[in-house]
């Protein structure tokens, strides 16, 4: 019988409307995604030997039984299958998804009614070296099978020759297994004479007959689906073939190396080194612009304005000097973030981080740790709120904690805009070297952290990190821009959303003393704000600061709230003592000259990024004087890398675990926190002053053990009541 | 793979990534998703999110809980 009318049927992006196209000579809408197609088309084929055949394209559908979410058109199109009388049935199904396009297949072979399969895209799986057995497959599905490339003149001759000698598929031929069989065996008893696939479409639809199936736990709907499925796993088996592609042979190559077990690790902190040195000596050279031309704009121009506009000079230094140099020194960052970030998201979609976080696993559970945790790690590079809430997938509630307590310890991207600024003033050589033991500094206290919490916790032998190794692939430029782009705004936002309040409280502050007066210049130094800084300042004498270099204090207590606020609270109180106006143009010309000349002599050490006529005139020529001492500069940021974490981080914390346990995480790693950075002080300074240094960090060792135990035991405590378990 | 395989291997471990569940298999993400949303159309199975605040972690979002019989 020559078919007068036929239907395409495929799952969604198979390629049936663009094998409708090329049969009728109509020009409907393609797409490479589902949901292009929301209506059946109709045209007309008119085959080589002159026939003419309508064509009926129906919108995708995975199942004649569609679920309950899916859309009208995937209704109307199994409606359409089983009510409608087509001549003979064309299903299109793709050669790159075979498996998952099979299950429609097997649903419509069910169908008893005349049907073709044809391949599509056969030209795409031999490129992904996919093979095909088209015979055992038309065996298999007891149907005729042809291959096709949907776009090619030749698929028409070929489907005009299948269609003119097809055979009706016989239900009764195409047999799953003995538990179908005894199905159908028991059904031809019940109802005789209705056809067996109206049946099952009742025993999917959960019509009684729930019995008929051996698992009486499952509904039948999911017994007759996997039915389906063991018996598309034998098609595979017997029809597919699929080779290693070139790509993934090489990946292993090159794994082979990356994951070796001497090798590995080493490799690992060479590209991180890597990546810190390039991202510095590059962005480095762009920061010089940028703040040169935030600079010029937001404090220079906001003074020439409050001129211009005849307005007191205070009102200059209060926006200028103050609220806009905060803001100026947080957007001067950014460039540095923005590299960072790109070069992050490199190392995660060319595959290289899942290698690294497969190397970290093996570490971390040598040393009993859990590995599953590095997720929740990677993330807090960039930031520490979702890191804790990635924690969640952690089905343990001891790995989960310890996550969670260890994840504050990694430097986000906040922390990174303190080192850059530290750096750029006081390691003018290596700065890349001083930001890279900070991050490790970071990663120990994390793993000492666990090492601690571990014996607490009675955690068992973690299980080891089970993740899929993507091939290693080139990523998309694009991709990695708004990857990059993502990140940074977030850093953006967070920070905007604290800094103008906060820098123009400071800067409100510290012009005024206790009694109201006005003030202005050096006097500053006795304002409300540099006073009570001033008593807080005694703490930290031991890191080397001392009551003059009050507004590091001030960064660090502002930090609280968030760490992208440090740098532009201290950059606004240091600028607020040596304020110079100066021309905007000359200043933004002049940056650029910096950027292009440090282009120019690119290198891969970076050297100091500031020039040289704005260093003492400017707010780190203030930062300079008042730290007095580089080893002062990395006590300061090694507390700023372990203290308090944020606000927003504690308040998660406290979300995820409960007040006692932030509780813990704050006042633990603040304790190691100010520890740590005494003993880097002590032993920095230690050419000076000897025996002195020798007892501080002699002292600060003794603390530390004892801060040890006292952890300990408050966890173990905190852990037993919340959980009433006596983890010993 | 069928979809008993998929339930065993889900009710041993309770919660798993779509990740997961692709590299246990050796099949493709699309075909354990079309699997699985037999499961979590007959209320055996939740899908939900790894994370609220997805990064570009290293893992998948979709991850699969089976609920208790």
């Amino acid at each position: 019988m020559i078919p007068k009318k036929i239907a395409l049927v495929g799952n969604p992006n198979s390629g049936k409307t663009t094998f409708f196209n090329r049969l009728t000579q109509s020009n409907y809408r393609e797409g490479n995604y589902s949901g292009v197609t929301v209506e059946q088309c109709s045209g007309q084929w008119i085959e080589p030997n002159g026939h003419k055949v309508d064509v009926i394209d129906l919108p995708g559908c995975y199942s004649i039984q569609p679920f309950e979410h899916d859309g009208q058109d995937v209704k109307e199109t199994a409606r359409a299958i089983l009510n409608d009388s087509f001549d003979c049935i064309v299903n299109v199904v793709d050669a790159l998804n075979l498996q998952r396009h099979l299950y429609l297949t097997h649903q419509l072979r069910e169908l008893d009614l005349p049907m073709i399969v044809v391949v599509n895209r056969i030209d795409l799986a031999k490129k992904h070296n996919i093979e095909i057995n088209i015979e055992a497959l038309a065996q298999s599905l007891k149907c005729p099978v042809i291959t096709t490339v949907a776009t090619q003149r030749e698929s028409l001759v070929a489907l005009s020759n299948a269609l003119a000698t097809h055979q009706q598929g016989l239900f009764t031929g195409y047999k799953l297994n003995k538990t179908w069989e005894k199905i159908q065996a028991q059904f031809a008893k019940l109802n005789p004479e209705a056809p067996s696939f109206r049946f099952l479409l009742q025993l999917e639809a959960g019509h009684p007959h729930g019995d008929l199936y051996e698992d009486a736990k499952l509904p039948m709907s999911i017994g007759i689906a996997d039915l389906r499925y063991q018996h598309i796993e034998s098609i595979m088996a017997r029809c597919v073939l699929k080779r290693q592609s070139s790509v993934k042979r090489w990946s292993r190559k090159v794994d082979n190396i990356v994951l070796h077990d001497w090798l590995g690790l080493p490799l690992f902190f060479m590209v991180m080194y890597g990546l810190f040195a390039l991202t510095i000596s590059f962005a480095g050279n762009i920061q010089i612009a940028v703040d040169a031309v935030t600079h010029a704009l937001l404090v220079d121009g906001i003074f020439h304005l409050t001129m211009w506009l005849s307005l007191p000079y205070w009102w200059g230094s209060f926006l200028g000097a103050g609220v806009g140099q905060g803001i100026a020194t947080t957007i001067t960052f950014t460039p540095i973030l923005f590299c960072m970030f790109m070069g992050l998201g490199f190392l995660e979609h060319c595959g290289y981080m899942a290698r690294a976080a497969l190397l970290m696993d093996h570490a971390m559970r040598k040393l009993g740790l859990p590995g599953r945790s590095l997720v929740s790690f990677v993330i807090g590079f960039g930031c520490n709120v979702p890191a804790i809430l990635a924690a969640r997938h952690l089905d343990q509630p001891r790995e989960r904690l310890m996550t969670i307590l260890m994840t504050p310890f990694m430097s986000c991207g906040a922390r990174l805009t303190i080192y850059a600024v530290m750096v750029t003033a006081f390691f003018p050589h290596g700065g890349h070297n001083v930001i890279f033991l900070l991050y490790l500094i970071g990663i120990a206290a994390a793993i000492l952290t666990g090492y601690l919490l571990q014996p607490s916790l009675s955690l068992e032998q973690p299980l080891p990190l089970v993740m899929e190794m993507p091939d290693y692939h080139m990523p998309k430029f694009k991709l990695l821009l708004r990857y990059a782009r993502r990140q940074t705004l977030h850093f953006i936002q967070r920070a905007a959303r604290f800094i103008i309040p906060l820098t123009t409280l400071l800067t409100l502050l510290m012009h005024f003393d206790a009694h109201g007066s006005y003030l202005e210049g050096q006097a500053m130094n006795q304002s409300l704000l540099a006073n009570t800084a001033k008593i807080l300042t005694i703490l930290f004498y031991p890191l080397g600061i001392e009551s003059s270099n009050w507004p590091a204090t001030v960064g660090l207590v502002s930090g609280l709230l968030a760490k992208e606020v440090v740098v532009g609270s201290m950059n606004a109180m240091y600028g607020q003592a040596l304020v110079s106006v100066e021309p905007i143009w000359p200043q933004i010309v002049e940056g650029f000259q910096g950027m292009y000349h440090g282009f120019v002599h690119f290198n891969l050490m970076p050297t100091v990024s500031v020039a040289s006529n704005q260093f003492h005139a400017s707010a780190y020529g203030e930062m300079l004087n008042a730290f007095g001492s580089s080893a002062s500069v990395f006590a300061f940021l090694v507390f700023a890398l372990l203290y308090f974490p944020c606000m927003s981080t504690i308040a998660v914390i406290r979300k995820e675990l409960g007040r006692g346990w932030a509780s813990i995480s704050l006042v633990w790693s603040t304790t190691l926190a100010y520890l740590l950075a005494v003993i880097c002080y002590q032993l920095g300074m230690m050419q000076y002053h000897p025996m002195v240094s020798i007892i501080w960090v002699a002292m600060m060792l003794m603390l530390l053990l004892l801060a040890m135990m006292y952890f300990k035991r408050w966890v173990k405590k905190t852990w037993k009541r919340q959980y009433d378990f006596n983890p010993a | 793979m069928t979809l008993i395989q998929l339930k065993h291997y889900l009710v041993s471990r309770n919660v798993v990534t779509l990740n997961e569940l692709v590299s246990a298999f050796s099949s493709d993400s699309k075909t354990i998703e079309a699997m699985m949303q037999h499961w979590t159309d007959s209320g055996h199975v939740d899908r939900q999110l790894a994370c609220d605040a997805c990064q570009g972690c290293l893992t998948a979002c979709h991850t699969y809980v089976w609920k208790n019989d």
